[in-house]
């Protein structure tokens, strides 16, 4: 089972499930309120290994036997409703939540697209400039990048936007061969623990180099077939 | 065009459906016939520079009788230069029991029951039919360097060095896979040769502007069967080493020069071709295509769930997506065939408020023609399943809320 958090607005995550489903998946969807919200939401220590679990009010279980992969389309953690509590009280217990969330996220075992930890592609702490230097560091070509500037304002426009799954790169519908990229990619993927991400790539010096991570692809822009390398890749049937 | 995909890449249905394909190849006798002929080709289509076209046509003709069975089969190759493991080491795509099985199944003692070291192949949907070596499933032929060097190598005569390296992909397999006569037999043998053909495809693609480049070689003075315009047995009837019906009484005359454009032949590759037209975007489906909920809502709403892309491009980039004869057809051309012919007496007696069952509003002649239209992406639409998914996740936040 596939576990999809994300809003009823995010219309790529839906599309994503439902074409899981389509090739043989088994996705579902979850709010991310409904974690925090009527639900068991555990993390049980023990021996020194954390072991995530939720049972959600809908009667959905999350434990990490049957869940295989995690999509996690979270923009904010869910606050919990305090009522007319103060608003130190409604902070106080935000940051409480906050924390407990990022320690379930991080428990789990599967695979985990966007996990929010705070260098991860998504994460808080993760910057294109820092990506960049992660990335010319490990050998993959990167845009140059002068300190201080503003980096979306400096960069080339012609720009390549990849979906990373497992180190293979999938184009948009429109631009399907990027297989050059392919050990650029791989590099990529072996930075992060991340089993699929959204990259671009900006033209310069007559070649694509590595210009930044998408924290949220567009799914639906992308060729299908990324689903199935997807599915394969996590072994989620 | 059918595309031949990286067998990593297939989806369950496309699996199974090979799967299927080929078992019933073996079971009306076409994979034994396909065995026979392979096991006449030693000096024919082996250790010179017909291995790669003589394969060629050979792959061809059997994809083809695969797709009698089920139009929709593609030859996978299997890039036995990787291990092809889930990104978890945890299972292997290849050998895994919906597709070409395990390895063979030496527990129960005793040599090897098969030739090549093999033992029966007892798991998959080939299980009994064929013997494999007992090999780590996790583990693969390698000769990804080899293959690189010949793949870099512009001469002809360094890249069908190849033939080489393909071979270890036979013996680590083993059993039935390794043996001349029986090999073609076997689901590996097809994906192994259609790796083959693949990296032929792409040599010439990687090499064809360099200066001098000939994609086959010799012209002349090669082996009979090996030279550019030397027609190739079975096919051309000759009896040596034996004749193969139905060639011996009407001969085909196929030579390698006829085999260097694999987009000739009516295939693609992914790596190399992309084939992206077999799976375009849903939006090109005609109306007539649609389902209930999106022909009964209005332009307004049908707007909002379109692509984000078709949103914003105007009319004329969603001209530019129409299938090739709906675009065609201009105003022009709609104008002489439509309304201009139609009597208005014929128009009135086509009210939708005087229409019987059985007749027709809309003229025939002014739907769009669709028996030419390429209909081979996906069908199925997914925007129902999509609202489906988001009225549920709204419902829930409802209840959620209210809760609260």
């Amino acid at each position: 089972m596939i576990i999809v958090f994300c809003s009823p607005e995010d219309i790529d995550a839906l599309w994503l499930t439902s074409e899981i489903n389509r090739t043989g998946g088994n996705a579902k969807v979850v709010l991310p309120e409904e974690l925090i919200s009527g639900s068991d939401l555990r993390l049980d220590i023990m021996n020194g290994r954390a072991t995530p679990f939720a049972r959600l009010a809908s009667g959905l279980e999350l434990n990490v036997s049957d869940v295989r992969a995690l999509i996690v389309r979270m923009t904010e953690f869910p606050s919990p409703d305090l009522g007319k509590a103060s608003d130190q009280d409604v902070i106080f217990a935000n940051e409480e939540m906050r924390a407990a969330l990022v320690g379930w996220f991080a428990a789990w075992p599967c695979p985990v697209v966007g996990r929010p930890a705070p260098y991860c592609a998504f994460g808080e702490g993760s910057s294109d400039l820092r990506w960049r230097m992660w990335a010319a560091r490990s050998g993959v070509p990167a845009l140059d990048t002068q300190m201080g500037t503003d980096l979306t304002a400096s960069e080339p426009t012609d720009q390549l936007e990849l979906l990373v799954v497992g180190g293979v790169p999938f184009g948009k519908v429109d631009n399907t061969n990027v297989t050059a990229l392919t050990p650029a990619c791989r590099v990529l993927a072996s930075l992060q623990d991340a089993p699929m991400f959204g990259a671009r790539f900006a033209r310069q010096h007559d070649a694509y180099v590595f210009a930044g991570m998408i924290p949220f692809p567009a799914y639906r822009d992308y060729t299908q077939e990324f689903v199935t390398e997807f599915i394969s890749q996590t072994g989620v049937l | 065009m059918g595309c031949r995909k990286n067998l990593k890449t297939l989806s369950v249905s496309e699996r199974t459906a090979f799967v299927n394909a080929f078992i019933t190849v073996m079971d009306n006798g076409i994979a034994d016939e396909y065995a026979n002929i392979h096991s006449g080709a030693g000096v024919h289509g082996h250790g010179g520079p017909a291995f790669v076209a003589w394969h060629r046509e050979y792959v061809r003709r059997f994809e083809l009788e695969l797709q009698a069975v089920d139009p929709n089969v593609n030859l996978p190759y299997w890039d036995w230069t990787e291990a092809n493991l889930n990104s978890a080491g945890t299972e292997s795509l290849i050998w895994r029991n919906d597709f070409l099985g395990g390895p063979g199944d030496d527990s129960g003692g005793g040599g090897p029951t098969g030739p090549g070291g093999g033992y029966p192949v007892t798991s998959g949907p080939f299980a009994g039919r064929f013997t494999r070596r007992p090999f780590n499933i996790f583990s693969f032929p390698g000769t990804g360097g080899t293959i690189s060097g010949h793949m870099a190598n512009p001469d002809f005569n360094g890249f069908r060095a190849i033939e080489g390296p393909h071979g270890s992909a036979h013996v680590f397999v083993g059993g039935h896979v390794v043996s001349f006569a029986t090999t073609a037999g076997t689901p590996d043998f097809w994906l192994i040769h259609c790796n083959v053909d693949r990296l032929w495809a792409e040599w010439i693609r990687n090499h064809e502007t360099s200066p001098g480049f000939e994609p086959y070689k010799p012209l002349i003075g090669g082996p009979t069967g090996h030279s550019l315009n030397d027609s190739m047995w079975p096919w051309n009837g000759t009896n040596v080493p034996f004749g193969v019906h139905p060639y011996v009484n009407s001969p085909e005359i196929v030579r390698p020069a006829d085999l260097l454009d694999h987009l000739t032949l009516g295939y693609q590759y992914d790596t190399i071709d992309g084939c992206a037209t077999t799976k375009l975007p849903k939006e090109r489906i005609p109306k007539e295509f649609l389902p209930k909920e999106l022909k009964e809502r209005g332009p307004k709403e049908f707007k909002e769930l379109l692509p984000k892309e078709l949103k914003e491009r105007g009319p004329k980039e969603t001209k530019e997506r129409l299938p090739k004869e709906l675009k065609e057809r201009g105003p022009k051309e709609f104008k002489e065939i439509g309304p201009k012919e139609i009597n208005p007496k014929e128009l009135v007696e086509r009210d939708p408020k005087n229409l019987q069952e059985g007749q027709v509003f809309i003229d025939p002649s002014l739907r769009p023609d669709l028996s030419g239209v390429d209909l081979s992406f996906e069908p199925d639409i997914t925007t129902a399943d999509v609202n489906s998914l988001r009225d549920n996740l709204l419902s829930r936040r409802a209840n959620l809320l209210r809760r609260r």
